[in-house]
């Protein structure tokens, strides 16, 4: 974790495990997967919080590979979008969603 | 006893994973034993906070308790951020790993979040009746708006004391707005969700402001960081 937090490893690698990981993650928290075995709200607002603090620490970890990237300038740029959109997507889901629903719902 | 559970990890949650962001983020990690004896400082700044508040109140009368201007800028903001200060002043500026302006953020980010962490306890499990529902409710919200807007306050604290404890002539103006900035960005945050007649949503412009402010502080550090690493390296070479 240490080298993948320092941006020691490549960007590919860096990039597709631990945005596999979050997505993998997420799916299954939003999904109905568990929402039919665990009732719990403290459990979810936990599991949220969970995703958010882990979007985060991937985000540096990705931006820290992308910044010591030395290949094409393209893939740094398109890999420090994705997890941009996943820390909103994370921020959305944890709190926005649910703060301000009726914004959302007359948006979108 | 599952929500129970899941309380209490959740109180501690927002603040720890902020601690260990910033801590781990800083190119030369400062000794953990220094950042958990500010964190715990942090936590203690209740303890001299309510003597001065209950004293001005005494002082000026009970009536202004209830005032949001005073609850917001003197007690919440001021109190607060005067006391985090004096830890990083007095304490943290005494260790012999405080080599570095980016130092003063860490440490700063350190003594806020003891502070959100006690918070946190406080108002999950101290004020009023408890109710499961409430209590995670308030958790949920407070991970998102109070205990980002403590740390942001510490990054900026600390930043300025860094500036000032490594600065190059005798001014004083950052230990000035070591105190000010944290004090009115705290203070107008508050007041906007304690005033009745404004829209507590005004509190995310003031979180953006400080966002904003902290993104701009962290960088200019970290490119002093790096220009320093490369200097030694070339005289190194």
């Amino acid at each position: 974790m240490k080298n993948y937090w320092l941006g020691n490893t490549s960007l590919a690698k860096t990039f597709w495990s631990l945005v596999l990981f979050i997505l993998i993650y997420f799916y299954v928290i939003h999904s109905n997967l568990l929402h039919k075995k665990i009732e719990s709200l403290g459990f979810y607002i936990f599991v949220d919080m969970l995703g958010v603090v882990l979007s985060f620490f991937i985000l540096g970890s990705v931006w820290r590979s992308a910044n010591n990237y030395k290949g094409n300038k393209i893939w740094p740029i398109l890999s420090k979008t994705s997890l941009i959109l996943i820390v909103i997507y994370s921020l959305y889901k944890a709190y926005f969603k649910w703060r301000f629903p009726d914004l959302i719902n007359n948006i979108f | 006893m599952t929500d129970k559970i899941f309380l209490l990890l959740s109180t501690m949650l927002p603040t720890i994973a902020l601690l260990l962001f910033f801590m781990y983020s800083d190119k030369f990690v400062e000794p953990k034993k220094n950042v958990l004896s500010t964190f715990i400082l942090g936590i203690f700044i209740i303890a001299p906070l309510q003597v001065f508040h209950y004293t001005a109140v005494m002082i000026l009368g009970e009536p202004i308790d209830y005032n949001p201007f005073f609850r917001a800028f003197f007690k919440a903001a001021f109190l607060e951020e005067l006391f985090k200060f004096c830890v990083l002043y007095f304490f943290c500026t005494k260790f012999t790993a405080f080599n570095e302006p980016m130092d003063g953020i860490v440490y700063g980010i350190a003594a806020s979040l003891g502070f959100a962490f006690w918070e946190n306890l406080e108002y999950v499990y101290i004020y009023g009746e408890f109710d499961m529902e409430d209590a995670l409710i308030t958790v949920w919200g407070r991970a998102f708006t109070a205990v980002p807007s403590h740390a942001f306050d510490g990054v900026i604290m600390g930043f300025f004391i860094g500036k000032h404890y490594f600065r190059t002539n005798k001014s004083h103006i950052n230990l000035l707005l070591a105190l000010l900035v944290p004090v009115i960005l705290h203070g107008f945050y508050d007041w906007v969700l304690m005033e009745e007649s404004i829209n507590s949503n005004f509190m995310f412009l003031f979180m953006t402001i400080e966002f904003g402010l902290v993104i701009y502080l962290y960088r200019s550090l970290k490119t002093d960081q790096l220009q320093k690493k490369t200097e030694s390296e070339k005289k190194l070479n």
